[in-house]
């Protein structure tokens, strides 16, 4: 009888002592789509952007009314720490914040040039915050980025964050980062980082804060990636744009997927997508004791249009275009190249290449090091094979020509 | 320890009951009384006042020396048999006067002349009772101290049909009936061999059951034979209406939810079995017959797949098993979740649940019971609810767990769906016995999900798993082969691999004699004569 009391008084502890203690039920959530961070140590002012479920699904749930509710709800709350400004967040917002669906972080552009070691400790030390949030930074405060609407996509975080992932996949000028991958490139040994960055281009449009903006066909301002942040170490000390940072997707192996727009000998333009592209950069040591970087691409593509007049049926005249081809790709390389030269920061990795390559080396220069990239030579070397001219052979112009 | 105390007070019980029945045997074993006007009155004593027992009386009166009657119940016997029996006793007894006043001669020569098959002597009151209850028409003749019954039962009788439960596109369409004769007899022509063995017991001292052993000998694990035998002649009860109670009776791990043995109304199942190397258990009354020793996936295979292509076969047969899981677990995860794991929700699924949730009156886990429970009334509803009014079911039913309940407010819509498609999953599975353990289960679970979520579900898994590899049937362990790993069990399992693969019998559950079939059988293709076979002229 004894064991039968035991038995039974098991999942009465089981039931009575969890309690259901930190159960939650979902309408209880607020989900949150994005955050921002502004401010600095001492004073943040965090800000969320929180999903309201009613307005977004169709269904005819009880609350029903959709389609004219706002899908998001902006607000923020200030502290003296990142975590203290989101405890007060309940001072005035009847759900718990969850972050674990936060699609991407915003980090003003004063905070970044401040610093954004504190963000980086709060999201590595509480389990809620995901490292694997993309980061972006945006020129201006965050919580102003977060008030806009983004259409057609309704969930503005999760528009950015795509924003952020199309640009990567089919342009690759800004490559998107995530927290984690931020913080694995700032601390090593190159300790730089680029991190995309947004501005507000066109005119401020204040209907982009309410959702009259889906009645409309076109806006007139836009939220854009326009550049990417130079970070050394946590702090951010520059932007750089399209020339140089393509130059830099170049150099680190970042490209997916883009167009180049390629110059012939008469100025005539032509449009090849690469469709993969493999760039080995390895660092040398040449005899007086100077490193040289080997810049190794091996490149694929498409001739998607052209208004050359070579003849692109022979192996002779596609070889003129890919030849082309190189020269731009180059040509774009070292334009990442002189920057990082210029600016002495080492945003292609080459650091921890030479460390692994040549540990000796490394413990030599290690001190000196963003400085002595003044010293690296750079050799490139291109090759660019177009697979495929499309269904047209030669240029539609040469063939009114030759009628 | 739940087991050691159940064990506790039922054997006490078992203790008192068999010292009644042990004296109540001993009275009844006397022998007939030669008289014939006394051994009627003991009858009449008996069955008096049943309406449908007959005593006829035959050569004058009872008294005479030479004095026969012949004692059936109605209902019970076939007519036309009786009509040739009455036919046989008057002309036999017709025929010699000299020896009309010896009671034995007349007996041996009513067993030569007799128009039966089926002719037994008894010579105690006590079986002159069972016979005559069991269906036989009872000679019984003055001063001879033992009587003739003769097997003649008919009647009333359902006839083979198509089995309700157990249905299939392609097989025998053929079900067992209530009669175990004619079951045996279903048995039999399937498998036409002397090997096929059938023991008889008899259990229950009200019901007098007939219960079946069958067996194919050198196929089955003579042990598993014995033991099954033991079992049944250990069984002391006064009733046995359906082989539920005999399964109850005698299954190992009677507290474990999950089935012990297989309960098939399909004679090519129990074939099927029986040449596997299982014995089946064949109980009068019930046209639902036993198998031993099963494992748990035996429990998501039907008969079907042998008969199907072993392509088709072995994706049902993964269906099947999905289904489990779904019917086990998918309300325990969607309460687990949505009011814990959020996390592991995709974030526009999440917002879509999230938004049905909005303005639900109920935590998720009192929903999905609500929901739970409903369904369990309308399915529980469906199967007892007169024919006539079936459709009206299907429109309520429609209503409780549907759109309308969702316009009501009352539940959000995901779990609808939810509960539904674990319902429907339910039904894929194809015993019964096996989808009522995990409705129960199913339960249990929900309400670990709610308290721990995935915590809590995997809490309650471990434990089940554990429970399945410590259960056995007939020696065989459940979870065979993957509880302890037989690699060559494996072509029958989850795969059902083509029949000309399978040469051995499956290893455990077999006696000695595994070869099933010689190696070799793939099919060859066309041979030569076929290649140079003409085209038609036209």
């Amino acid at each position: 009888m004894r064991c039968l009391r035991c038995i039974l008084l098991l999942p009465i502890l089981v039931l009575l002592g969890t309690g259901c203690g930190n159960r939650t039920e979902l309408n209880e959530l607020g989900i949150t789509a994005a955050t921002g961070f502004d401010g600095g140590t001492g004073n943040w002012t965090i800000t969320y952007q929180i999903i309201n479920p009613s307005a977004l699904s169709n269904s005819s749930g009880a609350s029903g009314a959709g389609g004219s509710q706002s899908p998001v709800h902006t607000f923020s709350t200030q502290g003296k720490t990142i975590r203290a400004a989101v405890a007060v967040s309940n001072l005035e917002n009847p759900r718990r914040l969850y972050f674990a669906h936060n699609n991407v972080v915003l980090i003003g552009k004063k905070t970044a040039e401040q610093g954004i070691d504190e963000i980086f400790d709060n999201y590595y030390r509480n389990p809620d915050a995901r490292e694997t949030v993309r980061v972006v930074i945006v020129e201006g405060e965050a919580r102003d980025f977060l008030k806009k609407l983004n259409p057609p996509e309704k969930i503005p975080g999760q528009a950015l964050s795509e924003i952020l992932q199309k640009n990567t996949q089919f342009v690759s000028f800004y490559p998107s980062i995530t927290m984690h991958e931020l913080a694995l490139k700032i601390t090593s040994d190159s300790e730089a980082a680029g991190v995309p960055t947004l501005a507000l281009r066109g005119e401020e449009d204040v209907k982009m804060n309410s959702t009259d903006i889906f009645n409309q066909t076109s806006t007139k301002g836009k939220v854009k990636v326009s550049g990417l942040s130079v970070f050394r170490k946590t702090k951010m000390i520059d932007v750089i744009h399209q020339k140089e940072s393509l130059g830099i997707s170049w150099l680190t192996n970042q490209i997916d997927l883009t167009t180049l727009s390629t110059l012939d000998s008469q100025s005539k333009q032509s449009a090849i997508l690469i469709r993969k592209a493999k760039v080995k950069v390895s660092p040398i040591l040449n005899k007086d004791n100077n490193f040289t970087l080997m810049v190794n691409a091996k490149v694929s593509g498409e001739l998607l249009a052209t208004l050359s007049k070579e003849d692109i049926t022979s192996l002779y005249g596609l070889d003129k275009l890919q030849t082309q081809a190189e020269e731009l790709i180059e040509a774009q390389m070292r334009e990442g190249w002189k920057y990082v030269q210029r600016m002495n920061i080492d945003l292609i990795g080459i650091a921890d290449k030479i460390h692994r390559k040549y540990p000796k080396e490394w413990k030599k220069i290690k001190k000196s090091w963003p400085g002595e990239l003044a010293n690296v030579n750079l050799q490139i070397h291109v090759d660019v094979n177009i697979k495929r001219v499309g269904l047209l052979q030669n240029s539609f112009v040469d063939l009114l020509k030759s009628e | 320890m739940l087991g050691q105390w159940f064990k506790k007070v039922f054997s006490q019980q078992k203790q008192q009951s068999q010292d009644i029945e042990k004296s109540k045997k001993e009275q009844n074993a006397q022998s007939i009384n030669p008289s014939l006007p006394h051994t009627l009155l003991l009858l009449k004593d008996q069955f008096g006042q049943s309406p449908d027992f007959t005593v006829r009386t035959l050569s004058g009166q009872p008294a005479d020396p030479s004095g026969l009657a012949v004692c059936y119940f109605e209902g019970l016997i076939d007519q036309k048999l009786l009509t040739s029996l009455f036919e046989g006793l008057i002309h036999g007894g017709s025929d010699n006067t000299q020896s009309k006043t010896n009671p034995n001669q007349i007996a041996s020569r009513l067993l030569e002349s007799l128009p039966s098959g089926h002719i037994q002597i008894i010579r105690t009151e006590d079986q002159l009772l069972t016979e005559i209850l069991s269906g036989s028409a009872v000679i019984i003749m003055n001063n001879c101290p033992f009587s003739l019954a003769v097997m003649i039962s008919g009647g009333a009788r359902r006839s083979v049909e198509e089995p309700s439960s157990q249905t299939v596109v392609r097989g025998p369409k053929e079900g067992f009936t209530e009669d175990v004769t004619t079951n045996i007899a279903l048995v039999r022509r399937k498998i036409r061999s002397p090997k096929l063995k059938f023991e008889t017991h008899n259990i229950g001292q009200l019901t007098h059951t007939t219960v079946v052993i069958a067996y194919i000998q050198d196929v089955a694990n003579p042990d598993v034979v014995q033991e099954l035998t033991q079992r049944l002649q250990s069984i002391d009860t006064d009733s046995i209406l359906e082989s539920g109670y005999i399964e109850e009776f005698i299954q190992d791990s009677p507290l474990s939810p999950f089935p012990m043995m297989i309960d098939t109304e399909r004679p090519d199942t129990v074939a099927g079995g029986l040449l596997d190397g299982q014995v089946a258990v064949l109980v009068d009354g019930t046209p639902f017959a036993l198998i031993a020793p099963v494992t748990f996936f035996n429990f998501f295979q039907t008969p079907e797949d042998y008969y199907q292509r072993y392509d088709i076969s072995t994706f049902l047969r993964c269906l099947r098993l999905v289904a489990f899981l779904v019917s086990l677990l998918l309300p325990s995860l969607y309460i687990a979740l949505t009011t814990f794991q959020q996390e592991m929700i995709p974030t526009t699924l999440l917002i879509s649940l999230t938004a049905q949730r909005e303005g639900t009156p109920f935590p998720a886990l009192v929903e999905t019971l609500l929901m739970e429970i409903t369904f369990e009334v309308i399915r529980e509803a469906g199967i007892r609810m007169p024919r006539v009014i079936g459709p009206a079911i299907s429109i309520v039913g429609a209503l409780v767990i549907g759109q309308a309940a969702v316009e009501a407010g009352l539940v959000s819509g995901a779990i609808v769906i939810v509960v539904s498609f674990t319902a429907i999953s339910n039904f894929v599975i194809p015993y019964f016995s096996m989808s009522s353990a995990i409705r129960l289960l199913r339960f249990a679970l929900m309400f670990l999900a709610g308290f721990l979520g995935i915590f809590g579900i995997l809490a309650g898994l471990i434990p089940l798993l554990a429970h399945l590899l410590s259960l056995k049937s007939f020696g065989v362990d459940y979870l065979m082969p993957y509880g302890p790993f037989f690699k060559s069990n494996m072509k029958d399992l989850v795969i059902r691999a083509p029949w000309w693969a399978m040469k051995t019998r499956p290893n455990v559950k077999s006696g000695g004699n595994r070869i099933r079939q010689a190696p070799h059988q793939y099919p060859k293709g066309t041979s030569n004569r076929l290649d140079n076979m003409k085209e038609p002229e036209q």
